[in-house]
């Protein structure tokens, strides 16, 4: 009750911040960064508004006339372009991201104020599987007979495509969704097994036709590909494509600059999608998706990539702005580092994710590098 | 094989052009209020990917057009010398976005519309009035003869439906 009261004060101070957002004081601002509930009211109200705007045709812009009016600004240049100068700008305009970055990053925090590298989801955490016709599952209290209905078993953590596999006539696409703490384990309908990371998504057909076995991913997953050497399995994610004949593998995309294919045994060939070439990788290699298109192969230590899915975290040799960022995905908490030169130590780091978050700060800390607390369930890294 | 290269990438950058233009007009006019400076930091932000585009996926090049697109607008507000505050505050409400994937919140965005049509068209009225039109809630409540606290009600009642519509699960 007392719980509720408060929040309703929190969005009545929101409604008053946002009368006039132009004239608000420091006192005012910081009282809504301050107030989680504040924020989120007015941010929700925010973005209501810019879907209410898309609404109403008469603040919608005439996109064809925009369209129009950029191309005849740039009509000469489109002529005069050459590949070598577009690569040049691209390394420029890089760095000026990175720049632009740390300075969003820095004037946020003039007055010395940590930086937050990880935020935590206030949204409920279900693992959901969305149907071919749309339709939102969640899997935590799905009805049996409606997934076998789509042609899927659940048992515990995991879905099973395959032993309905000749059942189902019409292909429709599943897509299943792994929220942070959570991780689950497919069965595709070629009896491939696929475990899917926290915060992941994988979208594939209930059953497989065509020369072709196609998913997509986001986020990371580890692949047993059964073995068809006439139908390709290829794993598709927003920037690159993994070919396979039957092997396994872990695909990592959380981030556009962390896109990874690490091979663990058999033979896999990754692609950029900017029409690239097949490059061929052999097992123990990892290929990093560079922002220009190609790869960099490296032998990596696999432990690193599998231990996940036995339940581990393992960094072996991995910033500790990597590992606080894995901690967060998992156990969804925020993340701030107020002193910013620890996101640059590397460490090894072994813990059981059942073990829970408690246990992993005490392991943390007991190396003596960096004191790390949990205040208001935010990690506070000093 | 290279010549081909740039009448690909003109297709893709209309694809990208036309696909995203209106949500980021939007996004540039919640911030400076002003339709053509909108439109030109929108132009902007297009024509800087484009020049990149050789480099960049669509879902990349999508996060870097928010990315300049919040920062230019923020340039502008500081270069008005509007208030700091109200810089801070555009900061703070675009911040999540930056930080996380900038895919993910289209399913968002689809609960969001649907709470939006959900609302009673007078709702829906007093959230332009006030949000979009920049009233003040003393204006819109004298235009409709009700009182702000009524006015304050059809907001709280906005919010609450969009809450409800995030909540749901199926």
């Amino acid at each position: 009750m007392d719980k509720n009261r408060k929040i309703e004060e929190s969005i009545e101070h929101a409604i008053d911040l946002l009368e006039q957002p132009t004239a608000l004081t420091e006192e005012d601002v910081r009282s809504m960064v301050e107030d989680e509930e504040c924020f989120r009211a007015c941010r929700d109200l925010m973005e209501g508004c810019r879907v209410l705007m898309a609404d109403i045709p008469s603040y919608n812009p005439d996109v064809d006339r925009e369209w129009i009016r950029f191309q005849k600004k740039h009509q000469t240049a489109w002529r005069r372009r050459r590949l070598v100068w577009g690569a040049a700008l691209g390394v420029a305009a890089m760095l000026i991201v990175l720049v632009w970055f740390s300075w969003s990053l820095l004037s946020h925090n003039k007055v010395s104020e940590p930086v937050t590298v990880f935020l935590a989801d206030n949204h409920p955490q279900r693992v959901t599987l969305q149907t071919g016709d749309g339709k939102l599952l969640a899997l935590d209290n799905a009805d049996k007979t409606v997934l076998s209905a789509v042609g899927a078993q659940l048992q515990d953590k995991e879905l099973d495509y395959k032993t309905n596999a000749s059942e189902v006539k019409e292909v429709k696409m599943h897509t299943l969704t792994t929220p942070r703490g959570t991780d689950f384990k497919i069965v595709l309908s070629d009896g491939t097994e696929v475990w899917l990371n926290a915060e992941s998504r994988l979208e594939y057909p209930a059953t497989f036709v065509g020369n072709e076995r196609i998913v997509s991913l986001r986020g990371e997953a580890y692949f047993k590909v059964a073995k068809d050497e006439k139908h390709p399995f290829i794993v598709q994610t927003d920037d690159m494509k993994t070919r396979v004949l039957g092997t396994e593998f872990n695909v990592r995309n959380y981030l556009v600059t962390d896109s990874h294919v690490t091979l663990i045994q058999g033979r896999v060939e990754v692609c950029n999608k900017k029409g690239g070439d097949y490059v061929r990788m052999s097992p123990g290699e990892d290929a990093h998706l560079q922002p220009d298109g190609a790869f960099a192969l490296s032998e990596v230590d696999i432990d690193g990539y599998i231990y996940w899915k036995e339940g581990y975290f393992y960094f072996d040799n991995i910033t500790l702005l990597d590992i606080m960022q894995s901690l967060g995905r998992w156990y969804n908490v925020t993340i701030k580092f107020e002193n910013q030169s620890a996101m640059n130590y590397r460490m090894h780091f072994l813990t059981d994710r059942k073990a829970g978050l408690e246990h992993a700060i005490v392991l943390l800390n007991r190396m003596k590098k960096v004191n790390i607390t949990l205040e208001d369930g935010t990690l506070i890294v000093r | 094989m290279r010549g081909n290269m740039h009448a690909e990438d003109n297709i893709s950058i209309e694809k990208l052009f036309r696909a995203n233009y209106a949500s980021l007009y939007f996004y540039a006019f919640q911030m400076i209020n002003e339709s053509e400076t909108s439109r030109d930091i929108v132009s902007d932000a297009f024509e800087y990917v484009w020049k990149n585009y050789n480099k960049l996926d669509a879902a990349t090049a999508k996060s870097y057009l928010y990315v300049y697109i919040r920062t230019k607008c923020i340039d502008h507000i500081r270069h008005l010398q509007v208030h700091e505050q109200y810089a801070q505050f555009c900061l703070s409400m675009t911040q999540e976005g930056i930080e996380e994937n900038f895919c993910e919140p289209e399913e968002r965005i689809l609960r969001l519309r649907k709470a939006i049509r959900s609302l009673t068209p007078r709702t829906r009225h007093i959230l332009e009035e006030c949000y979009v039109r920049k009233k003040k809630y003393q204006e819109v409540a004298d235009e409709l003869e009700i009182s702000i606290s009524a006015v304050r009600k059809h907001i709280m009642k906005a919010l609450q439906t969009m809450r409800e519509e995030f909540a749901k699960k199926e």
